[in-house]
């Protein structure tokens, strides 16, 4: 009996030890379907000999940003940005004082803010984003990454990025793949983090882009000035097109979390071979926020009905997320 | 005794030209120069047309132009009749060009443009698979210059991500530049129209529109540049006046002080390929940038003299 009870506990021992048994590449992700079906995909694709096969080259995985890599709540935080960017240049433009939406923005008036619409966002975004030279913006962003918080947990907003979709960005490359970023957030102003923070470089970050002009200045050095006139909107049926022109290959996986990503499923969905599309279903309101068909931001409806129609992946973050952000760890 | 190392670049010959992209290169790998550059940050562009591969008589994309026009005639007969595509089907340059950047562009659009991006994909590799040079009677695929893909190579070899940065359509080239070039895809950067995104039966596709979105020639160069890598790159080579605002942004006034390295290909042998540089053509015009080249250190690779073979095998 003894020795029967002894050598069972070994062969666990050994079991437990043994290097054969992989290290969860996904620690923060609870075991169910949804971590299930991204772990055979990747295995899948990977696999030489396996019908699913796919060539490292082809291997291009795309991320939405705003509330699929980091949380898009209260406001989207390239506009807490521009915000803070309006009160900080406030004392050079004394007219702000008296002219809607700046107003607003000084008095913290969020009623008369609203008020002011599109329009009144366009105005405040060419503000803080345009005007100036691409070196100079980049050091904008990384200054207001370096001191501003986030209301709620009062971090940098760069904290707040989700730790299982890191997981899943290293595991994916890890097994050969390219992680894109395609977002309708611009790429000057990601590109300042997304190295640092997701690992992806600046040429493998797409999204909204403004007009910007090459000229030599007085002193015979070369600058390029952003111009107050957008180029092109990556978002909704923007981002398929994005997609084409930046990267030139569809895309074996997607991940998006609101209907601004729809037609960038469909688009990877459409090709041949083994594929995965996923949706972050924002549902946790208690560790992050629960939101998806009523949302003004981040607006979750027709991409979630095909994506149940279709049984892609749709992540339940309360149900599948152990974690929500690296900190709390 | 250290073994003499294999010279990468076989085809170009000794002088300064080969001494300068050399050094270079070395400069910027060694662990220990002052110099070096961390391997993702080696980020060097390249011009196509009359860099890459032959741009003369005409480039390469104005041929696919002509024998699309041709090919499409018997759904357009009116263009018999209808400058610019009269001209065009009697291949009477001046005339096309008599018509102004209007002309060419009403060519560009009715060729390029009213199809799907996978439709169009199949058009110009049927195309490249059949077509000939009408000089050398070569694949244009093959009018490639074969001490260029050594550079590519040896740039590779040395860490360096390459990017073609080309006056031309960006979905045309990505169509054969991984074979020919060995540089994939999402590393070419060039001019574009416009597509939008339609679900078509339930299927999703993105047609291409007869609308310029974006020109990537002289100052739309550095633009592109920022735009889809977001670095300056440290080692750039042309060899147009086109490709001079590019030029500009790789090698002055950067603010991170790397080191850089621009080159200029003349062309200068008659024989082998064509001998051009300040006067008027199609493509490829040097004038300006010859003048700039020794004041801001720009490299002469002069065809004749630098290199011994200008075609692959």
């Amino acid at each position: 009996m003894e020795t029967k009870r002894f050598a069972a506990a070994l062969v666990v021992l050994t079991l437990a030890a043994s290097p054969a048994k992989a290290q969860d590449p996904l620690p923060s992700w609870n075991d169910g379907p949804n971590k299930q079906a991204i772990a055979d995909f990747v295995g899948r694709v990977t696999r030489e000999g396996s019908p699913g096969f796919v060539a490292p080259a082809d291997r291009i995985a795309v991320f939405d940003n705003d509330g699929t890599l980091w949380s898009e709540q209260p406001i989207y935080f390239q506009f807490a940005f521009a915000l803070d960017r309006v009160k900080a240049l406030a004392p050079q433009h004394p007219e702000w004082k008296t002219t809607q939406p700046f107003k607003a923005v000084l008095d913290g008036d969020l009623e008369a803010l609203a008020a002011s619409g599109e329009k009144g966002l366009g105005e405040l975004v060419m503000a803080t984003h345009t005007g100036m030279t691409t070196d100079a913006f980049a050091k904008s962003v990384s200054d207001w990454v370096a001191t501003s918080r986030h209301p709620r947990f009062k971090r940098p907003y760069t904290d707040l990025v989700y730790q299982p979709m890191l997981e899943l960005l290293t595991h994916l490359r890890a097994n050969g793949f390219k992680t894109y970023i395609v977002s309708g957030g611009t790429v000057d102003f990601m590109r300042v983090f997304a190295q640092r923070v997701y690992g992806i470089p600046p040429e493998q970050v797409v999204g909204t882009t403004f007009v910007t002009t090459f000229a030599m200045q007085p002193d015979g050095t070369p600058a390029l000035t952003i111009e107050p006139k957008v180029a092109m909107i990556d978002d909704g049926p923007g981002k398929p097109v994005g997609i084409n022109t930046f990267i030139g290959r569809r895309p074996i996986l997607a991940f998006g979390n609101s209907d601004g990503d729809h037609q960038m499923l469909q688009w990877t969905a459409a090709g041949t071979g083994a594929r995965l599309m996923g949706l972050v279903h924002h549902t946790d309101s208690a560790r992050e926020w629960s939101y998806d068909r009523q949302s003004h931001i981040g607006k979750l409806d027709k991409a979630l009905d095909e994506a149940t129609a279709k049984q892609w992946v749709v992540v339940d973050v309360k149900r599948d997320w152990k974690v929500i952000y690296p900190f709390q760890r | 005794m250290a073994q003499p190392a294999i010279d990468p670049l076989p085809s170009w010959n000794d002088g300064p030209a080969k001494d300068a992209i050399l050094d270079f290169v070395r400069r910027v790998t060694m662990d220990d120069s002052s110099d070096f550059v961390p391997v993702h940050e080696r980020v060097a562009v390249f011009d196509n047309d009359g860099t890459l591969w032959c741009e003369m008589p005409v480039p390469v994309q104005a041929y696919f132009a002509a024998d699309r026009i041709k090919a499409l005639l018997p759904e357009h007969p009116e263009w018999r009749i209808t400058e610019p595509f009269k001209s065009q089907l009697a291949g009477d340059v001046k005339g096309v060009m008599a018509q102004g950047i209007k002309g060419v562009a009403e060519i560009a659009m009715a060729t390029h443009a009213g199809m799907t991006t996978d439709e169009f994909e199949t058009i110009v590799r049927d195309w490249l698979a059949t077509a000939k040079h009408p000089k050398t009677g070569k694949p244009y695929t093959k009018m490639i210059y074969q001490p260029m893909l050594e550079l590519l190579q040896h740039l590779h070899q040395q860490g360096f991500s390459t990017f073609i940065v080309s006056g031309g359509g960006v979905e045309f080239m990505r169509v054969f530049a991984e074979d020919v070039y060995g540089v994939p895809p999402e590393n070419v950067i060039g001019s574009s129209i416009k597509t939008h995104f339609e679900m078509r039966d339930g299927t999703p596709v993105l047609q291409r529109d007869a609308a310029l979105d974006f020109f990537d020639d002289k100052a739309g160069k550095p633009v592109a540049i920022n735009k889809f890598i977001g670095r300056r790159p440290i080692a750039c080579f042309g060899n147009s006046d086109g490709d001079r605002e590019m030029l500009m942004w790789t090698t002055l006034g950067r603010p991170d002080g790397r080191a850089s390295l621009g080159v200029l290909v003349h062309h200068t042998d008659g024989e082998r390929e064509f001998a051009y540089d300040r006067q008027r053509v199609l493509s490829g015009q040097l004038d300006q940038g010859l003048d700039e080249a020794e004041g801001y250190g720009w490299v002469l690779a002069d065809m004749k003299q630098d290199w011994n073979r200008v075609f692959p095998g």
